[in-house]
C-alpha cells in the first residue's frame, strides 16, 4: 500500500544564500538595540530588579530545611524586613523569603504544617483581612488572596519534581541580577516606548532581589480607599481560628514555632486594621492557636515608624529603602527575644 | 523544557557544539540520544523509564513481527503493541476519566461507588511518542518497512529531542533512512533552521502568548457575561492563538532538527486558507491527520465500502482524534463536529459535483471564509473548561446584541488585526509556503525582519505559558 505523501519537506523551498550576512545583521541589531536600552534605563536610574514570579517562590520553598526561618505574609513583609539584615542581628543562615504580593499566608502556613521536612521558625505577617478571612466587599477578598497563594503552591508542586524548572529560575535570577533588560515585566515595551517617545516613566519603582526582598526605589501616591463602615461579625472568625490552630498545633508538635506579627501601618492601611478590634481578634490568636504574638502596638521601637507625615511608609504599609535595615534589626531583635522567653533555643542557634 | 527558555538555549548551545565536533557518526547520535533523554527526563526523572518501555517493546515487537512464521503470531505482535502503548496511554491518560465516567454511570444507576483517590501524573508528550512508536511497528506488520537494524537508530527515531514532546509525529520511514549517513548540513540549512526557531518563537511568545491568549481567558473566564462580540472575538483569539502556539513550537522542531541536517515534513500548511474540511485536515496538524488516516481511517475500511460505512469511518475517526486531544467530553464534541462537517461536505460533493463557481477566485475566498468560520465554531468546545460553558459561549455567539461586555475595544483590534493579517499570510502562503515568500526578500531585510522578531521575543512580558498541546 502506498502511503500518500500529503506534505512536503522543511528545506523545500529552502531560501538560499547570504545567511551568514543575515545572521551577523540581525544578531548585530538586536545585541545593538539591548544594549542601547540597557544603558538608557541605567542611565534613567533603573536597576536590575529579578521577576518575582511564582517559580522565583518556588525555588526559595525548595530551599526550606528542618531548622529554616520562614517568612510568610504579602507584600508587606516582603518590603519591611530584609532577609540578609536579620540574619545580621541574630546570626545564622538568613530567613527563606516566601511573602506573597496579594496572596494570603495561611495556605503556605498548612503546606508548610503538612511538611513533615520542616520543624523550623515561622513568622507569619498577618494582614487581618485574609488571616481571618474576611470576604469583604472592598479591595481584594479573602478568598481571592486564597487563590493566589494556592497558584503559588501548585507552582512549587511542579517546580519540585522538574529539574528544568530549577535550572531555568537560576538562569534566569542570574541574569536579572545583572541586566535592568533581562526582565521584561519589569520595563514593558509600550511603557518603554511612552518612556522613550514621550520621557514618560512608570510611576511604581521598585527592585526584587534574588532573596525576594522588594524595596521601593520612588515613591508613588496610591488612591486612597476609604474605610468601609460595616462591622465584622465575630463568628465568621471562628473557622479561621480553627484552621490557623491546626496548622500550628501541627508544626508545634514536632518541635517548630509560629509567631504571628502586626507590622506597623499606617493611614488607611491602619484603618483597615482597626476595623478588627483587638479583644475580639488579635488577643485571641495567642491563646487559642499557641502561637507566639508580635503586636507592633505593644513595641514603641516598632511603632515609632508609622509617623502620619508618611516619612517613613510612603503608601501607608511599604517601608523606605532607607528605613529597612534599622526596621529588620529591630524586629529581629523582638523575635530574638519572644523566642527566647518562651524558653526555646534561641533564633541564633537555628541552622539551615 | 520548552524551546522559550534559557535552559533550552544552554541546552541547544551545547548539543550542537558537540554535534558539530569531529566524532564518528555513532557517537554523535549516542550525545544526540543522551541529550534527548535529558532533554525528557528534566521535566520529571522518573518519566524517562515510560519512554524507554515505550521504546525497548516496539523495538522488540517490530522484530517479532518481522520474523513471524504464521499469521496468527504476526496478529499476536500486532496486538500486543497495540495494547501496550494505548495501555500506556489508557492508563495515564484515561485513566481519572473513565473512572470519573464509570462512577457517574453506576450512580445514574443508584449505585453510589466511592473508589480510592487516584492521582495520575500525565507524563508530558506520551500522546505522542506512543503514537510515533507504534507507528513503527504498525509499518513492519503492513509490510510499508523493514524492521530497523540498529537499536541506536530507532531508539533515536523515539526520543529525538526536537518533536518528542509536541510532535511533529514521525514516521519511521521518514527518519530512520537519515539515521544511516552522516547528517551534512548545509549553510543554507543552518540558516533557514535559526530562521525557522525565530519565527516559531515569535509566534508563541509574541502572538500567542502575549497579545491573544489574555484575550481569549477573558473571554473563555466569564462565558455567562460575554456578549456575541465578545464570544466572537474570544473565539477569534483562541483560534489564532491555537494556531500560533502550536505551529510555533513545530516550526521551532523543524527548525532544531534543520540544524542538526535531519530533515522533518511539515506540520502546518496554512490551515486557514484551507477550502474546505478535506483541505482543513491536510494542513493542520498534517502529522497527526495523516496517522489517523493511515492507521484508522483506511484500516477501518476508508471509503472502500459504500457511504453509509465511509461516514462511519470518518466520524469513528474524528471522535478518537478528539479524544486523543483530551480527556473530555468537550474534545469528543470537538472532534465529533469535525466529523459531521467532513460528512456534510462529502454529501455535498455528492450531490452537487464540481461546480463551476467554486473554482473561481470569489467562490474559493467564499468557501475558505466559509471552513474557517466553521472551524472557529469548533474552537468553542475545544478551548472551554467544560461542555456547559462551551454551550454558554456557543449560545452567546448567536445572540442580537450589540457592544462589548468583556473585552475592551483595544483587545478588540488586536485580535482582528492579528487575525486579518494572519488570515491574509496563510491566503498568500497557501500553494507555495514560507521559504518561497521568504527567498523573495532581500538580504537585509531577512536580517530585520529576524531581529525585530527576536527583540520582541526577549521583551514580550507576561506569564510563561505551556505550549497548549504539551497537555496531550
Amino acid at each position: 500500500m502506498i502511503v500518500r505523501s500529503s506534505t512536503s519537506n522543511s528545506d523545500q523551498g529552502l531560501p538560499a544564500g547570504k545567511w551568514g550576512k543575515v545572521w551577523l545583521l540581525a544578531v548585530g541589531l538586536v545585541v545593538l538595540t539591548l544594549a542601547g536600552l540597557e544603558v538608557f534605563w541605567r542611565l534613567n536610574e533603573y536597576s536590575p530588579s529579578v521577576n518575582d514570579s511564582e517559580d522565583l517562590w518556588a525555588s526559595v520553598r525548595h530551599q526550606v530545611a528542618p531548622a529554616s526561618i520562614v517568612l510568610l505574609g504579602t507584600s508587606r513583609i516582603k518590603s519591611n524586613v530584609d532577609s540578609d539584615w536579620f540574619a545580621s542581628e541574630v546570626g545564622g543562615m538568613p530567613p527563606l523569603q516566601l511573602g506573597i504580593m496579594g496572596g494570603s499566608p495561611v495556605p503556605v502556613l498548612e503546606d508548610l504544617a503538612d511538611d513533615p521536612a520542616f520543624a523550623g521558625i515561622a513568622i507569619v505577617e498577618v494582614f487581618q483581612k485574609w488571616v481571618f478571612n474576611w470576604d469583604s466587599p472592598e479591595g481584594k477578598s479573602a478568598p481571592a488572596a486564597e487563590q493566589t497563594a494556592r497558584s503559588y503552591l501548585n507552582a512549587y508542586s511542579t517546580f519540585r519534581v522538574s529539574p528544568a524548572k530549577r535550572w531555568e529560575a537560576a538562569l534566569r535570577v542570574r541574569l536579572q541580577s545583572f541586566l535592568v533588560m533581562a526582565n521584561p515585566s519589569r520595563v514593558t515595551p509600550k511603557e518603554m516606548l511612552k518612556a522613550l517617545w514621550q520621557g514618560e516613566f512608570p510611576e511604581v519603582r521598585f527592585r526584587v532581589f534574588p532573596n525576594r526582598h522588594f524595596r521601593l526605589e520612588k515613591h508613588y501616591d496610591p488612591p486612597a480607599q476609604p474605610a468601609p463602615d460595616s462591622a465584622i461579625p465575630s463568628a465568621i472568625t471562628d473557622a479561621a481560628f480553627a484552621r490557623l490552630a491546626k496548622a500550628v498545633t501541627k508544626l508545634q508538635a514536632r518541635g517548630g514555632r509560629v509567631i504571628f506579627v502586626l507590622l506597623p501601618t499606617t493611614g488607611n492601611e491602619r484603618r483597615g486594621e482597626d476595623r478588627f478590634p483587638r479583644p475580639h481578634f488579635w488577643n485571641r490568636l495567642g491563646p487559642q492557636t499557641k502561637a507566639l504574638t508580635i503586636h507592633c502596638d505593644d513595641y514603641p521601637e516598632l511603632l515609632r515608624y508609622a509617623t502620619p507625615d508618611g516619612k517613613h511608609f510612603p503608601d501607608g504599609e511599604h517601608l523606605y529603602t532607607d528605613d529597612v535595615p534599622e526596621f529588620t534589626r529591630t524586629f529581629a531583635r523582638i523575635v530574638k527575644s519572644k523566642l527566647a522567653g518562651a524558653s526555646r533555643n534561641g533564633v541564633g542557634k537555628a541552622k539551615n | 523544557m520548552v524551546f522559550n527558555s534559557l535552559t533550552f538555549l544552554v541546552f541547544l548551545a551545547v548539543v550542537l557544539a558537540f554535534y558539530y565536533s569531529p566524532l564518528s557518526w555513532k557517537t554523535k547520535k549516542v550525545l544526540v540520544l543522551i541529550a534527548s533523554y535529558i532533554f525528557y527526563g528534566a521535566w520529571n526523572p522518573p518519566f524517562i523509564i515510560l519512554l524507554w518501555i515505550s521504546t525497548a517493546m516496539d523495538w522488540y515487537l517490530a522484530r517479532y513481527v518481522s520474523g513471524a512464521k504464521t499469521q496468527f503470531q504476526r496478529r499476536m505482535g500486532l496486538t500486543a503493541t497495540l495494547v501496550s502503548n494505548l495501555g500506556l496511554l489508557g492508563f495515564f491518560k484515561y485513566g481519572n476519566f473513565l473512572l470519573e465516567n464509570f462512577v457517574a454511570f453506576m450512580a445514574a444507576l443508584g449505585i453510589q461507588y466511592r473508589p480510592p483517590e487516584m492521582s495520575i501524573i500525565l507524563p508530558i508528550g506520551i500522546s505522542f511518542y506512543t503514537f510515533h512508536s507504534m507507528s513503527y511497528t504498525l509499518d513492519v506488520y503492513l509490510g510499508r518497512s523493514k524492521p530497523c537494524r540498529s537499536f541506536l537508530d530507532f531508539a533515536l527515531y523515539v526520543a529525538f529531542f526536537p518533536q518528542l514532546v509536541a510532535g511533529p509525529i514521525l514516521r519511521a520511514t521518514d527518519f530512520l533512512p537519515q539515521c544511516v549517513e552522516p547528517r551534512r548540513t548545509s549553510r543554507d540549512q543552518f540558516g533557514w533552521g535559526f530562521a525557522l526557531l525565530v519565527v516559531g518563537l515569535f509566534e508563541k511568545v509574541v502572538l500567542a502568548d502575549w497579545a491573544l491568549a489574555p484575550v481569549a481567558d477573558l473571554v473563555y473566564g466569564s462565558p455567562g457575561q460575554a456578549s456575541p462580540w465578545d464570544a466572537w472575538l474570544g473565539t477569534l483569539a483562541f483560534s489564532a492563538q491555537i494556531f500560533f502556539d502550536f505551529a510555533g513550537y513545530s516550526s521551532c522542531a523543524l527548525g532544531v532538527a534543520l540544524l542538526m541536517g535531519f530533515v522533518f515534513k511539515v506540520n502546518f500548511n496554512f490551515p486557514y486558507a484551507a477550502v474546505g474540511f478535506s483541505d482543513f485536515w491536510r494542513r493542520w496538524h498534517i502529522s497527526l491527520s495523516s496517522w489517523l488516516r493511515d492507521y484508522l481511517y483506511v484500516p477501518l475500511g476508508g471509503n472502500r465500502h459504500g457511504e453509509a460505512r465511509t461516514y462511519l469511518n470518518l466520524m469513528l475517526t474524528m471522535l478518537l482524534g478528539g479524544l486523543w486531544h483530551g480527556a473530555a467530553w468537550h474534545f469528543v464534541a470537538w472532534g465529533g463536529l469535525h466529523g459531521a462537517y467532513l460528512m456534510g461536505e462529502r454529501v455535498l460533493r455528492a450531490r452537487w459535483g464540481p461546480v463551476r463557481w467554486v473554482n473561481t477566485l470569489a467562490g474559493q475566498l467564499l468557501l475558505a471564509g466559509l471552513t474557517y468560520g466553521l472551524v472557529c465554531i469548533t474552537w468553542v468546545f475545544f478551548r472551554a473548561k467544560d461542555f456547559a460553558s462551551g454551550s454558554v459561549l456557543l449560545k452567546a455567539m448567536f445572540t442580537c446584541e450589540w457592544g462589548l461586555e468583556v473585552l475592551r475595544r483595544r483587545e478588540a483590534f488586536v485580535v482582528v488585526g492579528i487575525t486579518a493579517a494572519m488570515l491574509a499570510g496563510h491566503w498568500l502562503m497557501r500553494e507555495n509556503g514560507l521559504g518561497h515568500l521568504w527567498q523573495k526578500v532581500p538580504w537585509w531585510g531577512r536580517s530585520i525582519i529576524l531581529a525585530v522578531m527576536l527583540l520582541l521575543v526577549i521583551l514580550a512580558p507576561g506569564n510563561d505559558r505551556a505550549f497548549i498541546y504539551f497537555q496531550f
